[in-house]
């Protein structure tokens, strides 16, 4: 009876233990990154640990990173944009058109106007400007679902890219560009720090202003949040036009380190961008969800990345991986917080 | 003066009430749209797109996006989306074209599969995911969008896998009955796609089951409470549409005799468009499958005059989306609360 009661006692404490670790969410992110790390560290006897397998891992996830910022702020307002990709891939060809000094193919590729890059990246950011501002306009004020606003102007996007430039590859970019994407301050690479400069700026307004806390009012109960004064279309509108702006300047960072664009620039980064939010803990319902969350998760999807590049695991494979992937992810989300119907 | 009240009305009068009754039918304005583009292009193509041959060509088109698009009306119906239609029409039609390939050193079995064996397989292999789908929507809660990108990543890695970048040719004449045939003169995809969409009317319109969709869509815990299997229902919607959108794929790889990745690539988007411009509501209970079909039929025209009107190809991207932004706009719109 002793033993019983003993047992049962264990069993409850474990129960405990466990509800108390689902709510501190982020450490277990942690943990789950660190054990991937140590695993995958393992399978390759140090191979992806070496500083500079490290080094890579941070800037891949850099431009993912920023990009996911930008869904964040998305998200925990109950939207999403899947315009994020289509948008870096068009700024990064308009850029490229502007900056660039020899059209492709001879002469038979888009018109090149060799710009200073100074014009060509504050382009590129306008674009995304203006691209977050169509997208907010149109949810905030028309009410569309965002879903249906962002994939459509996505597919502007590619439309438009695509027939700018003619399906060449935009290339004979000038060197100082290179700064954005490989540059180098004090050893640490420039995305990098774009990155971590992009995510403290985010924690600081979502856990430190009036603003982010009216972003996940609106996400958690736009009635509510109507009702306690928060301008609820105003908030819709400008999580957009961040996500736009976001967008392109991953684009920048993308272009600047393949020095080329194309139509599969940055393909592939709304989905990466909203894999890692998922991954991060936010719940694509609105209000709940940490940067912090997003910023371990992104560094997860970063290394899973990286580990099926070291392994490499064919195209296809990849696919199926990162596709499984957001879909746990969600899963096991809305499993936690099912409610009984 | 003029009393209309109980006599008899004026003829004009008359007409002015039944046009007002005619507009207000839910499909009224959508066909008007439909008639009103089609003459515009006609004469902007100065006749060019009334030719028997031009005609024949947007039926066929419209074949395969309406085949898709009734599947995802479905979806749509219950609050759900479908995004892995693309992606589901892409690997079975590559699963078709890499068992049935005369070309026997690019098989997948190592010997051809004859079309009677390899087309069931195709099908099943949608309605497989189809499963998939509706299990995760259904079952898990995972959000629809999530659920069914997830899936399309996953089937257009099985694609990969299948094809190995390849593009698999040297298909069975037989097979091109399905995409190039005709009976009676009319093209066989079509008759496809009509019977189809009749039966999915007869489905929505005068069956249980047809309601339950509705029901499920525009206010669940009702339908639940009414003793409807809400989750069932949202189960079967996606491999309704897994299913339809093999049947999809299926007439694409019979009709160009050949399947790559490039193939049904934008089909989601485009049932999307043509539900959407239908009338039917993204938030699920409201629409017709007559006012898909006229939705799959303006896309249809439209798609056909910018081919005609020679406009760049790049740029059929960028009017869809913009359609589809007007279309759902203006649906928005109207209901603003």
């Amino acid at each position: 009876m002793i033993v019983e009661a003993q047992e049962e006692k264990t069993a409850v404490r474990v129960r405990r233990f466990l509800r108390r670790l689902s709510r501190h969410q982020n450490a277990v992110l942690a943990i789950i990154l660190a054990a991937i790390i140590a695993t995958l560290g393992g399978l390759t006897h140090g191979g992806t640990l070496t500083a500079s397998n490290v080094r890579n891992i941070w800037i891949q996830s850099s431009t993912r990173g920023i990009a996911a910022v930008g869904q964040l702020f998305v998200i925990l307002t109950a939207g999403i944009d899947l315009s994020v990709g289509g948008m870096a891939m068009l700024s990064a060809i308009v850029g490229g058109v502007m900056m660039s000094t020899e059209s492709a193919a001879g002469g038979h590729g888009a018109q090149v106007y060799g710009l200073p890059v100074a014009v060509g990246v504050v382009t590129m950011l306008l674009i995304g400007l203006a691209s977050g501002t169509v997208n907010g306009a149109l949810v905030s004020r028309v009410s569309m679902p965002p879903l249906i606003v962002t994939l459509a102007l996505w597919e502007i996007a590619d439309g438009l890219g695509l027939s700018i430039c003619k399906g060449l590859t935009i290339s004979h970019l000038p060197d100082s560009l290179t700064f954005f994407g490989q540059g180098n301050v004090g050893g640490v690479p420039v995305p990098v720090i774009i990155f971590v400069a992009v995510a403290a700026v985010a924690y600081f307004v979502l856990n430190y202003t009036t603003f982010g806390r009216a972003v996940r009012a609106v996400g958690g109960d736009p009635e509510a949040a109507w009702l306690s004064g928060i301008n609820v279309p105003k908030v819709r509108f400008s999580v957009y036009v961040i996500s736009g702006f976001l967008a392109t300047l991953a684009g920048v960072v993308v272009l600047s380190r393949s020095m080329a664009a194309f139509t599969g620039t940055a393909e592939g980064l709304e989905l990466d961008s909203i894999t890692a939010v998922c991954i991060g803990g936010v719940s694509l319902m609105g209000g709940r969800g940490t940067l912090v969350g997003v910023v371990i998760g992104v560094l997860i999807l970063g290394v899973i990345n990286n580990g099926m590049n070291v392994f490499a695991i064919e195209p296809a494979l990849q696919f199926f991986v990162k596709g499984a992937i957001i879909i746990i992810a969600v899963a096991v989300d809305t499993m936690r917080r099912r409610q009984p119907h | 003066m003029d009393d209309t009240s109980g006599k008899e009305m004026s003829f004009r009068a008359r007409l002015h009430q039944s046009g007002r009754r005619l507009l207000r039918h839910e499909n009224a304005v959508v066909g008007l749209v439909l008639v009103i583009i089609t003459a515009v292009v006609a004469v902007a193509s100065r006749g060019a797109t009334v030719t028997r041959a031009n005609f024949d060509s947007i039926c066929i088109q419209s074949s395969t996006r309406g085949i898709a698009a009734v599947g995802q009306l479905f979806v749509i119906l219950t609050a759900g989306i479908d995004l892995s239609i693309g992606g589901i029409a892409l690997v079975s039609a590559v699963l078709g074209g890499a068992t049935m390939t005369t070309e026997v050193a690019h098989t997948l079995t190592g010997s051809t599969i004859a079309p009677i064996m390899a087309i069931p397989i195709m099908l099943l292999l949608g309605a497989g995911l189809g499963v998939a789908n509706g299990s995760l929507v259904a079952r898990a809660s995972v959000p629809a969008l999530i659920a069914t990108l997830g899936m399309w990543q996953i089937s257009r890695g099985g694609a990969l896998l299948i094809c190995q970048g390849e593009i698999k040719r040297s298909l069975p004449e037989t097979l091109n009955f399905f995409g190039g045939g005709e009976v009676a003169g009319v093209p066989v995809p079509f008759i496809i796609f009509i019977s189809l969409a009749a039966v999915a009317y007869f489905v929505l319109c005068h069956t249980s089951y047809g309601k339950s969709v509705y029901a499920a869509g525009a206010n669940p815990l009702a339908a639940w409470l009414s003793g409807i299997n809400v989750a069932k229902i949202r189960f079967s919607v996606y491999v309704i549409s897994g299913f339809l959108a093999a049947l999809a794929g299926l007439i694409m790889l019979s009709r160009v005799m050949c399947a790559g990745m490039n193939t049904a690539v934008g089909l989601e988007l485009d049932s999307i468009a043509a539900v959407c411009i239908g009338g039917v509501s993204l938030m699920g209970g409201r629409g017709t499958l007559i006012g898909a079909v006229i939705g799959v039929f303006i896309m249809g025209v439209i798609n056909n005059a910018v081919t005609v009107l020679g406009v760049e190809a790049a740029l059929h991207d960028v009017l869809r989306g913009v359609i589809i932004v007007a279309a759902v706009g203006i649906d928005s719109w109207r209901r603003r609360s």
